[in-house]
């Protein structure tokens, strides 16, 4: 079933196009890369996807959901920003409580799905701790976590392992992996890691906000690994 | 029944965060505090000297001996909620450009919710500095009055400032650009709602120019609140005539800031409606 479908989109900032003409379907389960180098629209192309953006032209329908349904299509996304989007001055907790109540559950349920997503990631020690004091790879494990909390079909990532050591980002892969493996749960990510894009189910490659390349991890490694 | 229980949950929430933010801030928030206070001291002791107490007192309609200092106190505590809670609006600019509002617009949360969260805790906080400085006033001037409705006073105005603080943020990108609006817009409207000078003394044209100034009716309803004090604390017997005398005044100017608090968060919607925060 193809949920996710972009049709001609187009997205200007001035004079400059950051995306142009961008065709593609996402389909239920697959684990699906968005690469490119620096400057080639991936961002934007995520902020799309996620709704925080408007394109200029064409339209973006999740379950069927266009933007202006963008509150009933935010349940089923869980979203991992490439900054980091947590509040600092609080603790890992309180960032995970207040998101989990924005979801719309109960104080008491929320407890409960923090705990569970605490022990799945591993950082049950340092929910007492602020966001300040923790290191980039358990940053990232409670950002992931956060996304994680409703439960949504779709998890995006915008390079989620930017800025990891090797071994941080074997432990969020395996996540990833099963998260998708075990879930079914539709994974949609930004990469600039050639390991990380073989890991894809199928890939889109942009450069300068057009389309070069869409299909399977394992025909554009073939045909393009040194030429993007 | 159990959707409104979450929107509630939701707004305070979202309050609760921004509090735990700003608290954790110590330096801030006792720099905030020891400003105005300081401020105070100098305008009061050193402006008083000069100023013609009884024509203001006249313009005010007041009975009674008072100071300058006793007549700005009132302002300068809502300046001091005013500068607190406009700055909100410089965070909420912030936010939008560093992303950290995205989780939150990301969310089902409704928009409005979220404003209204942002809001309500920026007129909270700026309220509660306003009256820290009236109780360090009250214990060091000893003059200064303090009662039970300073803080709702106080609140008002702040959540009017935050209001307005936010709408003006909409149509800003960059947290820098929007503090010019403290010189171009704030100053200027906190000089014209006459807590430094009673409007009513100025020339004809900027009388008028005041009627059109939301702060002009926040800060006259904390400036009624304290006349108000100040009564009840020379005649408290009098306390009926005075709930009718003053007390409608009160009301009115509590009433007219609703009414811009309400046109503002209505804009607000009306923007977002089919524009993103981010």
């Amino acid at each position: 079933m193809r949920f996710i479908s972009v049709k001609n989109i187009t997205k200007r900032y001035g004079n400059v196009f950051a995306l142009e003409n961008i065709n593609f379907e996402v389909k239920e389960g697959e684990i699906f890369g968005i690469v490119g180098p620096n400057g080639a629209g991936k961002s934007t192309l995520i902020k799309i996807l996620t709704m925080a953006i408007k394109p200029d032209e064409g339209e973006v329908l999740i379950y069927g959901s266009d933007f202006k349904n963008r509150k009933k299509v935010a349940k089923k996304l869980g979203i991992v920003f490439q900054e980091t989007t947590l509040d600092v001055i609080l603790t890992v907790r309180e960032n995970l409580f207040f998101h989990a109540i924005l979801f719309g559950f109960s104080s008491s349920i929320s407890k409960n799905l923090i705990k569970n997503l605490a022990s799945f990631f591993n950082f049950e020690n340092y929910l007492n701790m602020k966001i300040s004091e923790l290191s980039g790879g358990t940053r990232r494990k409670v950002e992931i976590a956060r996304a994680l909390l409703h439960s949504p079909k779709v998890l995006v990532m915008d390079e989620p392992t930017l800025g990891l050591d090797i071994e941080s980002r074997n432990q969020l892969w395996s996540y990833i992996k099963e998260l998708n493996k075990k879930n079914g749960m539709t994974i949609i990510l930004t990469s600039h890691y050639l390991e990380e894009i073989s890991l894809c189910d199928r890939v889109l490659v942009l450069d300068s906000g057009k389309m070069r390349f869409l299909g399977s991890s394992k025909e554009f490694i073939k045909n393009f690994y040194g030429k993007v | 029944m159990e959707k409104f229980k979450i929107t509630i949950l939701q707004i305070i929430i979202i309050s609760y965060r921004e509090f735990l933010k700003w608290w954790r801030n110590k330096f801030k928030v006792i720099t905030t505090v020891i400003q105005p206070f300081i401020w105070t001291i100098f305008f009061g002791l050193g402006l008083g000297k000069i100023v013609n107490i009884n024509e203001i007192a006249r313009a005010i309609n007041y009975q009674g001996e008072i100071s300058y200092l006793l007549f700005i106190f009132p302002g300068m505590i809502s300046t001091t909620v005013i500068f607190i809670s406009f700055n909100f609006g410089h965070s909420f600019v912030e936010e939008k450009e560093r992303g950290f509002l995205r989780p939150l617009i990301l969310s089902p949360t409704p928009d409005w919710v979220i404003v209204l969260g942002k809001i309500l805790s920026a007129g909270f906080i700026g309220a509660l500095q306003g009256l820290i400085v009236n109780l360090l006033g009250f214990i060091y001037f000893k003059e200064i009055s303090i009662t039970f409705l300073t803080f709702p006073a106080l609140l008002v105005l702040g959540i009017l400032t935050a209001t307005l603080g936010i709408f003006l943020g909409l149509f800003f990108k960059k947290a820098g650009s929007y503090d010019i609006l403290l010189f171009y817009v704030i100053i200027p409207a906190i000089l014209l709602s006459g807590a430094y000078f009673p409007v009513e003394l100025t020339p004809l044209w900027m009388i008028r120019l005041a009627q059109f100034n939301p702060f002009y009716y926040g800060v006259e309803t904390v400036k009624k609140v304290f006349v108000f004090s100040l009564s009840l604390e020379k005649d408290f017997s009098n306390l009926k005539e005075l709930i009718i005398t003053k007390g409608i005044g009160i009301f009115e100017g509590a009433l007219y800031t609703f009414m811009f608090i309400a046109f503002f968060f209505v804009l607000i919607n009306v923007i977002i409606k089919n524009k993103s925060l981010d």
